[in-house]
């Protein structure tokens, strides 16, 4: 855990998990509108 | 003092003159002009002025002092704010924006109400539409008076002005502009206050963690006590270690359906890439998620003797300002609160007005047929009227409610819209469903913050629930009685 806190540790891993949410969603509608183009 | 001064009408000179610039959008002959500052919004004004609007003065004031009680518990709780804000944006605001441009919907008691109709003489549109205007005006008035309130608190104390005097002068300069520019004026505005917001943030931690590393305060923290680093509970958002969690769905909402937030997506571009909202607005919010580090340092210098103990959690913002952001840009960083609350409260004065000028116009009358000239009257003038009644409203206010009354709002207005805006956009019910589901959320969310202690997480997530289930429920019995609008006008749903 980092600093031994579980708040923290859930703090970061959402950030990361906010940046690769974004990454896919990213990835997916850039394909779709290449797709549809 | 005299440079608080000079600060403050800066800022607000820049925001009027916006407003100014804002105004040849909001002049045009289509009301979509004024009321949706012409479907103009590019991927930056659209992720400006949504995170502005979502990080309101509440992240920069009261997340601190929840915080330097309660400890890091916050600093994740308010992160669920930008991650579900970004997620309604990459995964809800385009179908949203779509559905609304098919039937040419410029406000979301328009939409729910041309969602649903099953023609355009359908009675049942008009009463749809009139419901959730009047829910939308009521439940915002509410809201008005606490983002005034705060506003004046903070203004008369960083302008040396007497309170009613501080809260007339910021909304005289919201309403200015407001007025002048429609949706256009107030988007244009947040993109400079979120820029602002975020700039005084970096500042802010650049001091801290340039005072003392990330590791030393979480040690002086769980020196001070251990359950503010790593909490048996998931306090104060409940017992349970998932309480924090919940702000998660909450933040989602909040975003997807809250009329003064997801009105933005409707007036995003055609052509503009979704996606590149959504990147744009994932490093503001990060940024926006640490202010409330400011409470664990500030509990950290009182643990230290640097400074004295708060008396009350709330103080802990304004204590660091004065104590360890000195002179102009201690000054420079208020204007920026000041920016996070003005960001909220013009988007709500936009939207309350836009019901009272354009949904219960329509409701009542039935028709459209005022000339342009007049409509954009109209329009300007409920600003004003509904700026002035917002004011009225908050001196009559009962003086210690100021985040109650905020929660009370914004909670059982979200849960009388989940239904109709969240499923409607995915599913399409009909009138009596989306009638039902706006009356039964709305009770519950409202019942459950009066008379339950669940909480402002919890609360409006089971009135989303039960507007949810209403929804679908009495749309699927009542479809013989009342066709959906795709069935009778062949509009694709």
């Amino acid at each position: 855990m980092i600093y031994g806190s579980w708040v923290l540790t859930s703090f970061v891993i959402c950030n990361i998990l906010l940046i690769v949410m974004t990454a896919i969603g990213y990835y997916f509608q850039a394909k779709n509108d290449k797709d549809n183009r | 003092m005299v440079s608080n001064w000079i600060i403050m009408v800066s800022g607000m000179a820049l925001l009027i003159y916006l407003g100014i610039k804002a105004n040849a959008i909001a002049s045009t002959d289509d009301e979509a002009g004024f009321l949706l500052g012409g479907r103009s919004f590019g991927p930056f004004v659209a992720a400006g002025t949504i995170m502005a609007t979502g990080f309101s003065g509440w992240c920069f004031v009261g997340c601190p002092g929840v915080v330097y009680e309660f400890g890091f518990t916050e600093l994740l709780a308010n992160f669920f704010f930008g991650l579900s804000i970004t997620a309604a944006i990459l995964f809800f605001g385009n179908y949203l924006r779509r559905r609304a441009g098919e039937v040419g919907s410029l406000t979301l008691p328009e939409y729910i109400r041309q969602r649903h109709q099953a023609s355009e003489n359908d009675p049942l549109g008009r009463v749809t539409q009139g419901l959730a205007a009047v829910i939308n005006i009521v439940l915002m008035i509410v809201f008005i008076v606490a983002q005034t309130k705060a506003l004046g608190l903070i203004c008369s104390e960083w302008l040396g002005l007497s309170f009613n005097v501080a809260a007339v002068l910021m909304l005289v300069i919201i309403i200015l502009y407001t007025a002048t520019g429609g949706l256009a004026a107030v988007a244009w505005t947040d993109v400079i206050m979120v820029i602002g917001m975020t700039v005084g943030c970096i500042f802010i931690l650049f001091q801290i963690f340039g005072d003392m590393s990330m590791s030393t305060l979480v040690a002086k923290m769980n020196e001070i006590d251990p359950e503010l680093v790593n909490p048996s509970s998931g306090r104060p958002y409940g017992e349970p270690k998932i309480g924090p969690f919940l702000v998660a769905p909450y933040a989602f909402m909040f975003a997807a359906v809250l009329p003064y937030m997801c009105v933005r997506f409707l007036g995003v571009r055609e052509d503009a890439k979704w996606r590149h909202i959504a990147a744009i607005s994932v490093p503001l919010g990060i940024v926006l998620s640490l202010i409330p580090i400011v409470g664990a340092y500030v509990r950290v210098k009182a643990h230290m003797g640097a400074i004295p103990m708060l008396e009350s959690a709330d103080m802990a913002m304004p204590t660091y300002l004065s104590n360890f952001m000195p002179g102009i840009l201690g000054g420079i960083i208020s204007l920026f609160i000041v920016f996070a609350m003005g960001s909220t409260a013009d988007s709500i004065l936009q939207v309350l007005s836009a019901s009272v000028s354009h949904d219960l116009r329509k409701a009542l009358s039935g028709k459209d047929d005022h000339d342009p000239k007049t409509v954009r009257f109209i329009n300007r003038g409920a600003v004003v009227v509904m700026g002035i009644i917002g004011y009225i409203a908050m001196l009559s206010a009962p003086p210690a409610f100021l985040n109650f009354i905020s929660i009370l709002g914004t909670g059982t207005l979200q849960a009388a819209m989940a239904g109709p805006v969240f499923i409607g956009t995915l599913w399409r019910g009909n009138s009596i469903g989306a009638i039902a589901s706006m009356l039964g959320g709305a009770i519950t969310a409202g019942c459950l913050l009066l008379y339950s202690d669940m909480g402002w997480v919890v609360s409006p997530l089971i009135g989303d629930l039960v507007g949810i289930v209403l929804y679908v429920a009495v749309s699927k019995m009542t479809f013989s009685i009342n066709s959906r609008a795709g069935e009778a006008t062949a509009v694709s749903a």
